[in-house]
């Protein structure tokens, strides 16, 4: 085995790993209090009042879901190519998709509040701190990027012309 | 019915999560409200502890009824400014910011019931906030006084008085001088 397949695959391994167990992670404390949560969104000022306490308790599942489909998929997946999906390869592709969608999100709403000056414990992430919305930005923007070499690696792999993962 | 075949593993990710979610909210208990915010009923008037609550948890908006060069020297986190003076002048900025309270937190679609010749306000959705005044100490009466100009009907000191009722206020009698030797010393 090559040594640029060997690093390649520990690349998106780590990137799935890495992705996958800071969702789940940062979903159950908002599954266990989702009250807070709801608050800390309704400090962003960004979303009508009366969604907020439905975001907060669909959203962490979501997360959660997505997370862990995500994390299993890599150890139930047997691929050897895009081209042949089996239904693991087809659900954690829809989780990393929906992931994309909420960093987006995240990362729209995170720039407004630096934008705006906001003095907001973000409310993501690990961190049982405040956390200001700029350093979770940061974040955010590492874990798109994370998100899009799953989502593209197997063009990463036939870039650098390797035929299996 | 092709998008939805397209998109059917999406759904049924996101499916799952509300019937979750909305199962977990079930052992939530009567606090967490679905679509509004959860109603907390405060009295006439608020002592130094709900008020600590008030303003760390953002619950309710805060008018500072106190003169507004005491206003810019310090005021309670989030308060918005109604110095009576300027509320006798008809003060551009002023009306902006009783605006803004009136819009940003869902006054607006209450409606003036007149029964018998006497007329009340409902809260159309039950989703409406109690306001919370305050002023320097039990001694000053700028917040009683405030909040009787701001429910004149003749919309003369901006359009509370069609929205909102007595009963939607509640004052913090303790005021400025309390917060500032009781919260703002130990923060």
């Amino acid at each position: 085995m090559q040594l640029r397949h060997i690093i390649l695959k520990l690349i998106i391994f780590l990137s799935v790993y890495y992705l996958s167990l800071t969702f789940v992670a940062a979903s159950l404390d908002k599954i266990i209090d989702p009250l807070s949560f709801s608050k800390l969104i309704f400090n962003y000022d960004i979303t009508p009042y009366w969604i907020n306490n439905l975001v907060a308790l669909i959203l962490p599942w979501l997360e959660l879901i997505c997370g862990l489909i995500l994390f299993f998929g890599i150890f139930f997946n047997n691929n050897t190519s895009k081209n042949d999906k089996n239904i693991f390869f087809q659900y954690e592709e829809v989780a990393n998709n929906i992931i994309i969608l909420m960093l987006i999100w995240f990362i729209f709403i995170l720039t407004i509040a630096t934008a705006r000056g906001l003095d907001i414990d973000c409310g993501c992430g690990l961190s049982e701190t405040k956390t200001l919305p700029i350093i979770r930005l940061k974040e955010d923007i590492y874990l798109l990027i994370l998100s899009f070499i799953i989502k593209f690696r197997f063009k990463i792999i036939n870039f650098f012309k390797i035929n299996t993962i | 019915m092709n998008f939805i075949k397209k998109y059917q593993k999406y759904f049924i990710l996101i499916i799952l999560s509300i019937i979750i979610g909305l199962f977990r909210w079930v052992f939530l208990g009567n606090e967490y409200t679905l679509l509004s915010k959860p109603k907390i009923i405060l009295e006439a008037f608020v002592d130094f502890e709900q008020m600590k609550g008030i303003v760390e948890e953002k619950l309710f908006p805060i008018i500072d009824a106190r003169d507004i060069e005491s206003f810019n020297e310090g005021h309670i986190k989030n308060a918005f400014n109604i110095d009576i003076d300027y509320l006798y002048d008809n003060d551009e900025k002023l009306m902006l910011n009783i605006n803004n309270i009136i819009s940003k937190y869902g006054y607006l679609d209450n409606k003036i019931i007149i029964e018998d010749d006497s007329f009340y306000i409902r809260d159309t959705n039950n989703d409406n906030q109690q306001i919370v005044v305050y002023c320097w100490s039990p001694s000053c009466d700028r917040a009683e006084e405030v909040i009787s100009l701001l429910l004149d009907t003749s919309e003369y000191f901006g359009s509370f008085g069609k929205y909102l009722s007595k009963n939607n206020f509640s004052i913090y009698r303790g005021g400025w001088d309390e917060w500032d030797s009781l919260y703002l010393n130990k923060n």
